[in-house]
């Protein structure tokens, strides 16, 4: 029980400090006045009877600080007093506190924020078994490939294929859904460790194509169509093939790898060898072999390259996947987010920095004036490490006032920074603040608070005492060494600064020159949408062909609408779809890769309604059609690869695995197809009679509102059959718009952050400026006074403030540039030696600093003389 | 100011707890009592008393009270605790067997 005596006793000293205090007064004072009564009645007088009773004991005020000493709960008592004088200072200062809890807040906030989000992103291991064991290769591999790789890899306990998204026809509804899907063969599920909650997953005899077609739901799809449990054997419509659902997979899915609606089984067995090893292409998955690192897998891909490559069904370049490399699959889901994020942490750090010296300086500036109060303290007797304490915890009760606040501020910019970074982010939607972010909440407050608390705690208490006991206050010279602090935290402030400044001066050129890309075609007025009619329709082509003509002709007949083209591809929204060609008169070696470009299947009116131009020759038109002699248009970048010089009309070029030769009638102009940051690639066009994919891009150009436009454009294909879905319907301007996006994110928020750091790193310099001028208050009262013109003591000041910025350059403008030279790929046009961005900064810099100056430079002309020479 | 090195303060908190062990009572009065007690021989060092008092009391083995003493003024009293009570028996114990063990090395030798 006598942990519950200490307790008890503890938490009483504690509660009412003040009146334990006064019962050890009254208990010490009833011993001296104990042993003056005994002395009396030995004879003496009540004086020296008093005396000697207080020479015999000792100061009673040391002797109450030994009781105090004795207790345990010293240290909690005291800190426990210095939070409440604290809280007392503090409040005499309203202003001061509630903007240093604020900057707090909302660098610890910041990085908090920024925190989670790395950590949901970069750092946390995938949901699935075993996560690290598994990989995933950079290149594709064929669908009838994968018998090779079970048969003959050595390396892997399984492997599977994967496409992540395919979009299919769900059928059978009031309106045709577009559902997205993933194509998995049988290992992807075990791979992952995934089992369905309901049913089985597929199986090897699945992948055959003459087998029953299954499918396979996801939790959420089968909760917003179904509600029995028993939906096993039912059969779903999809692309017009009636499935037999075989299992439900559980809530998770395959999450964060792709996220669907259902899965489909892979077909690598049963089909014609052009389909198994042309056209269907899978992500290779695998998961290691026990003991085999990343390193021995990529070997031995390429080891069984050439096996694959006499696997297939024709002549494949000798060189086909010696390149081919496994990569972790954490990696390769985020790999390329990776920097990005990088940055932004660089930029929330220099935040962070620069909100914690802010507070620190301020700290400092305001113990300056305390000075005299701990060199009296440290003459009586106070030791100095009860001063640091003292500091220390003031300055921690302030830190952890910002840490908490922060902590609001961290979850506010949680959801900023999900809304704001671009949705190709992955992960981005398991974003939360849970217990890591809390402890980081945490660990930050207490590391930067202990580390910029004790500085100047240590420096105030060192505190020479002789000048403060004198009448004088000491001057300059003594504070000297604390001003060196505050200029210090300031520079290290406006450094941060000049970081992100110098990065957002860099980004905003790059966005620039992007939107300065001519993308090749105009996007003005082009409402685009996606038409997928499946086997239903398209039973065959003569039939996909008239369903396109009627929707055609029904939207020509619309009012407004000035031209309708259709293409089996989108501008600028992802990788060219690459094809093998060969080009009369450029022969290839045999064995080495064919040459490839892009190829887009257009209707003649496609130039038109997207205004790209014909730059030679003629364009398609409604006679080039399947009877007629097979024609082609290329790109000016063809033309100038392939016949540099030459008139390219007439020229011939054919695809690898077809002998019909293709003639060129006429040349149009460059499109960038993979994002405008990327060159235009080799393209070629065919006309829709003489090659008919099935889904099909309309492109219509017309001068109504798009909503509206849209809505016709869906009771137009209604009425051509009713079962088509109309998914993608978008302004194609929002699709250039899109490409920018992730520069744009990225810039406005170290905009932002810049902004920041650069007013705290102002407000400062106007601090570091006041309290210099307020300290040399007599030595420019002198100088007004021995006739100095106001405007050289106005420069004075300015020309401080012009030596802290340029410090803050000399350290920021190397740190920009080593940072920029690090995230050179996400710069466009622009790079880390771009002069004009570093004048840029140059500028901003100066004139922030001047901006800060103006204020202290015009007070110091407006000193009294008088007055300044007679204060001291 | 650290305690001196005496074998009587080391010995300060058992002598307390000895007299408090008769009967509670305020600071002054634990002094005088183990002057008399010991015949006038141990002389308490004002100075290490009442932080003595003060421990024992942080630490459990006696606790306080303020009461009225014989003069009509306002004094802590202070008492054994039930855990003290088993301290003093334990510390005694303790300090017979090492004295006596001291008796034995100092007359041998």
């Amino acid at each position: 029980m006598r942990w519950l005596a200490r307790l008890r006793h503890g938490l009483r000293t504690l509660r009412s400090a003040r009146r334990a205090d006064q019962d050890l007064t009254d208990e010490l004072q009833f011993h001296l006045d104990a042993q003056r009564d005994l002395y009396e009645a030995q004879g003496l007088s009540r004086e020296d009877a008093a005396t000697r009773a207080r020479r015999d004991f000792g100061s009673p005020d040391v002797m109450a600080e030994h009781c105090r000493d004795t207790r345990h709960w010293r240290v909690w008592s005291d800190a426990l007093r210095d939070v409440r004088s604290g809280w007392r200072a503090a409040l005499r200062a309203p202003g001061t506190t509630l903007a240093a809890v604020a900057t707090l807040a909302l660098g610890i906030g910041s990085a908090t924020a920024m925190f989670s989000v790395v950590d949901a992103v970069l750092l946390r291991p995938l949901p699935f078994a075993t996560p690290h064991r598994l990989i995933r290769a950079d290149q594709s591999v064929a669908a009838a490939a994968l018998d090779v790789y079970r048969g003959e890899a050595r390396a892997f306990t399984d492997v599977g294929l994967l496409q992540p998204q395919v979009e299919v026809n769900v059928g059978a509804l009031a309106e045709p859904e577009r559902l997205r899907a993933a194509v998995a063969s049988d290992g992807v599920l075990p791979i992952l460790g995934i089992t369905p909650s309901v049913g089985r997953g597929f199986t090897a005899d699945d992948l055959d194509a003459a087998s029953t077609p299954v499918v396979l739901l996801t939790h959420h799809l089968w909760a917003q169509r179904f509600e029995r449990r028993d939906v096993i054997g039912q059969t779903l419509r999809v692309d017009g093939i009636g499935r037999q659902i075989i299992g439900i997979l559980p809530p998770e899915g395959l999450a964060p790898l792709t996220d669907v609606d259902l899965v489909l089984p892979a077909v690598t067995r049963g089909l014609p060898p052009a389909a198994l090893w042309g056209s269907n292409y899978f992500q290779l998955l695998a998961r290691l072999g026990d003991e085999v690192t990343v390193a021995a897998a990529t070997a031995d891909l390429r080891r069984l390259a050439p096996i694959v490559r006499d696997s297939y069904p024709w002549r494949m370049p000798d060189v086909f996947g010696a390149e081919i490399v496994a990569v972790p699959l954490l990696e390769s889901l985020v790999g390329d987010v990776r920097q990005r994020l990088l940055v932004l942490g660089l930029a929330v750090a220099l935040v962070l920095l620069s909100a914690c010296a802010n507070v620190a300086a301020l700290v400092v500036s305001r113990a300056i004036v305390r000075e005299r109060e701990f060199a009296v303290r440290t003459a009586i007797g106070a030791s100095r490490r009860r001063l640091v304490q003292q500091l220390l915890t003031e300055t921690l009760a302030l830190w952890c006032c910002g840490g908490v606040l922060g902590l609001g501020v961290a979850s506010l910019a949680l959801s900023g920074l999900q809304a704001w970074l671009p949705a190709d982010v992955p992960r981005l939607a398991s974003l939360s603040l849970e217990s890591r972010a809390l402890a980081t909440c945490l660990g930050v407050t207490l590391v930067t608070g202990l580390g910029f608390g004790l500085l100047p705690a240590r420096r105030m208490s060192r505190t020479d005492l002789v000048p403060f006991l004198k009448a004088n206050d000491g001057g300059v010279a003594t504070t000297a060494g604390r001003h060196l602090v505050i200029k210090g935290l300031v520079v290290a402030q406006l450094a941060s600064a000049v970081v992100l400044v110098s990065g957002s001066v860099l980004l905003t050129r790059s966005l620039w020159n992007l939107t300065q890309v001519p993308p090749g075609f105009d996007a003005e007025d082009v409402l685009s949408a996606v038409l997928t009619p499946d086997q239903a329709v398209c039973a065959d082509e003569a039939r996909c062909e008239s369903f396109y003509a009627q929707v055609r002709e029904r939207l020509e007949a619309l009012p407004q609408v000035s031209a309708v083209g259709f293409a089996n591809g989108v501008p600028i929204d992802g990788p060219p779809n690459l094809f093998a060609i060969d080009v009369e008169g450029h022969p290839v070696p045999p064995g080495a890769p064919a040459f490839t470009a892009s190829r887009l299947v257009v209707t003649p009116a496609y130039f038109e309604a997207i205004d790209q131009p014909v730059r030679r020759g003629r364009g398609f038109s409604a006679a080039d059609g399947e009877r007629t002699a097979p024609v082609i248009l290329v790109n000016e970048a063809f033309a100038r690869t392939f016949w540099p010089g030459q008139d390219p009309i007439g020229k011939r070029l054919r695809y690898v695995w077809q002998p019909t030769w293709r003639t060129v009638v006429g040349v149009v102009g460059d499109v960038r197809q993979a994002g405008l940051a990327e060159e235009a690639p080799l393209a070629f066009y065919l006309p829709y009679g003489q090659d008919r994919p099935r889904d099909l891009t309309v492109y219509i150009e017309s001068s109504q509102p798009w909503p509206q436009l849209a809505r016709e454009l869906r009771q137009v294909v209604r009425a051509a059959h009713p079962e088509v879905p109309v998914s993608r319907v978008r302004p194609l301007r929002g699709l250039v718009d899109a490409s920018l996006a992730g520069t744009t994110a990225l810039l406005s928020l170290l905009s932002l952050f810049g902004g920041v750091v650069l007013l705290l790193g102002a407000i400062g310099t106007y601090g570091v400026l006041a309290g210099n001028v307020s300290a040399r208050r007599r030595e420019l009262g002198i100088r007004l006074a021995l006739g100095a013109p106001a405007r050289s003591v106005r420069q004075l000041v300015l020309l401080e403030a012009v030596r802290l910025c340029v410090v803050a350059l000399a350290i920021g403008i190397p740190a920009a540039w080593w940072a920029a030279q690090r995230a050179e790929h996400l710069l466009f046009g622009t790079s880390s030696q771009d002069v004009l961005a570093q004048f840029t900064v140059l500028v901003v810099m100066t004139v922030a600093a001047l901006l800060a100056a103006i204020v202290p430079a015009s007070r110091a002309a407006r000193v009294d003389p008088l007055r300044a020479v007679r204060d001291v | 100011m650290s305690r001196p090195p005496d074998m009587l303060q080391g010995m300060l908190d058992l002598l307390i707890l000895r007299v408090l062990q008769l009967e509670p009572m305020h600071g002054w009065a634990i002094g005088q009592r183990i002057r008399q007690l010991s015949d006038e021989v141990l002389q308490v060092q004002q100075g290490s008393l009442y932080p003595a008092l003060h421990k024992l009391e942080e630490q459990g083995w006696i606790d306080a009270t303020w009461g009225e003493s014989e003069n009509r003024r306002r004094a802590k009293y202070y008492a054994l605790t039930r855990a003290g009570r088993k301290r003093v028996h334990e510390e005694t114990a303790n300090w017979e067997r090492l004295s006596s063990a001291i008796a034995l090395v100092v007359r041998t030798t």
